[in-house]
């Protein structure tokens, strides 16, 4: 009996690791996975329970998060004078560089600057896009624009971040303590920093 | 290659000169304005009562809104106002943000956006030379 225990000790163990790591890829993922379908088609019939068929592509939970994206002075000077820092990696190449194009009509709003200024914003928003970014998060946004002719200009009007906000309600996005659904930080805590992951979701009442 | 050269300087300077005196206090770029003025414009005699009425003068712009500078600056500019996205505007008076009307750049770019979204147009010195006279007579 003894014998046969100690022979099993490291097998017991290497089985307890695998099934315990097995198990964690599975079911302590990120939410990011829950709705992994062909974002945008069918996201309305779709359950939010996460999926056991679907491939399993991350090793932690920090892969969602797009990371700190060490904002310039210059951005914030520039841009957060009317709203939250956005992530450059929120948005592909081609979506910034449309934006810095229009900014005479910056949703709503002229936001024009001087040349210089805004090439050298257009260099770090594109130095930070999602194309750049190695986050799963980035990743599936890409995914989901493919095909578009059109390059998105805000990020909560792409199918994208409506599969990820289905169960959110439009009254929901008007409330006082929100605004709308471009400020991502009253309900992310770290969204300028890139984190969205739903753990750390608080959403105002009012 | 030399004319090429000296028209470009030409330019740079002229582009650097003109909107630019560096302006550190509220009196240097209100005295911007003022000597600014184009050649039909004359200083209203009564500058802070024009420059109430235009900051609180409300219109209907292109886009159908209804908007004045009050919209995201507050009725009283002494007071915290709100962006479009819902984000917190510094009092626009000196006496309760130091930092206001100091720096001549930062003025003309607002001046310039700001005057567009409410009334299509850019706002001439005059009017700038009112709305600093009112915004700084608040206390
Ligand atoms: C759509 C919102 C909005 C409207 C309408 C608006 N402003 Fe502003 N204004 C801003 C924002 C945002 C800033 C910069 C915020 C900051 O510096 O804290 C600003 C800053 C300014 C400044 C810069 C002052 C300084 O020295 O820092 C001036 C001048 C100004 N506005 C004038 C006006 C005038 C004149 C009007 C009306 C014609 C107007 N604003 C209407 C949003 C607005």
């Amino acid at each position: 009996m003894i014998r046969l225990k100690q022979t099993h000790v490291p097998l017991i163990l290497l089985l307890s690791i695998l099934t315990f790591g097995a198990a964690n890829l599975l079911y302590g993922d990120d939410d990011d996975d829950d709705n992994d379908g062909k974002s945008g088609e069918h996201h309305s019939s779709q359950s939010s329970s996460p999926s056991t068929s679907k491939k399993v592509a991350s090793k932690s939970q920090s892969a969602t998060d797009l990371g700190a994206p060490g904002y310039t002075t210059l951005y914030k000077e520039e841009c957060t004078s009317c709203h939250m820092a956005y992530h450059p990696a929120l948005l592909p190449t081609a979506s910034w560089t449309k934006m810095m194009a229009s900014l005479k009509d910056h949703f709503g709003v002229d936001a024009t600057l001087e040349a210089k200024t805004q090439s050298e914003l257009l260099k770090f928003l594109v130095s930070g896009s999602a194309e750049k970014n190695r986050s799963r998060r980035a990743q599936k946004l890409l995914k989901s624009l493919k095909g578009n002719t059109v390059p998105p200009v805000s990020y909560s009007t792409t199918s994208y971040f409506k599969q990820k906000h289905h169960e959110i309600s439009t009254g929901v996005f008007k409330r006082k303590g929100i605004n709308s659904a471009a400020n991502c930080l009253a309900c992310h805590p770290r969204a300028e920093e890139g984190g969205y992951n739903e753990h750390e979701v608080k959403i105002p009442k009012g | 290659m030399t004319i090429k050269f000296v028209l470009k300087s030409i330019g740079i300077l002229w582009m650097l000169g003109s909107p630019l005196v560096f302006a550190q206090n509220v009196d240097a770029v209100l005295n911007h304005y003022k000597n600014n003025l184009t050649q039909n414009e004359q200083l209203d005699p009564n500058a802070t009562q024009e420059g109430k009425t235009l900051y609180l003068r409300d219109v209907i712009n292109k886009k159908g809104e209804k908007i004045s500078c009050h919209t995201c600056h507050g009725l009283d500019p002494k007071t915290q106002g709100k962006s479009k996205a819902g984000k917190i505007i510094e009092p626009l008076a000196p006496s309760a943000n130091a930092q206001r009307f100091t720096d001549i750049k930062k003025v003309e770019k607002w001046f310039r956006r700001n005057c567009r979204d409410v009334f299509d147009r850019e706002c001439t010195a005059k009017e700038k030379v009112n709305f600093i006279s009112y915004i700084t007579s608040v206390k």
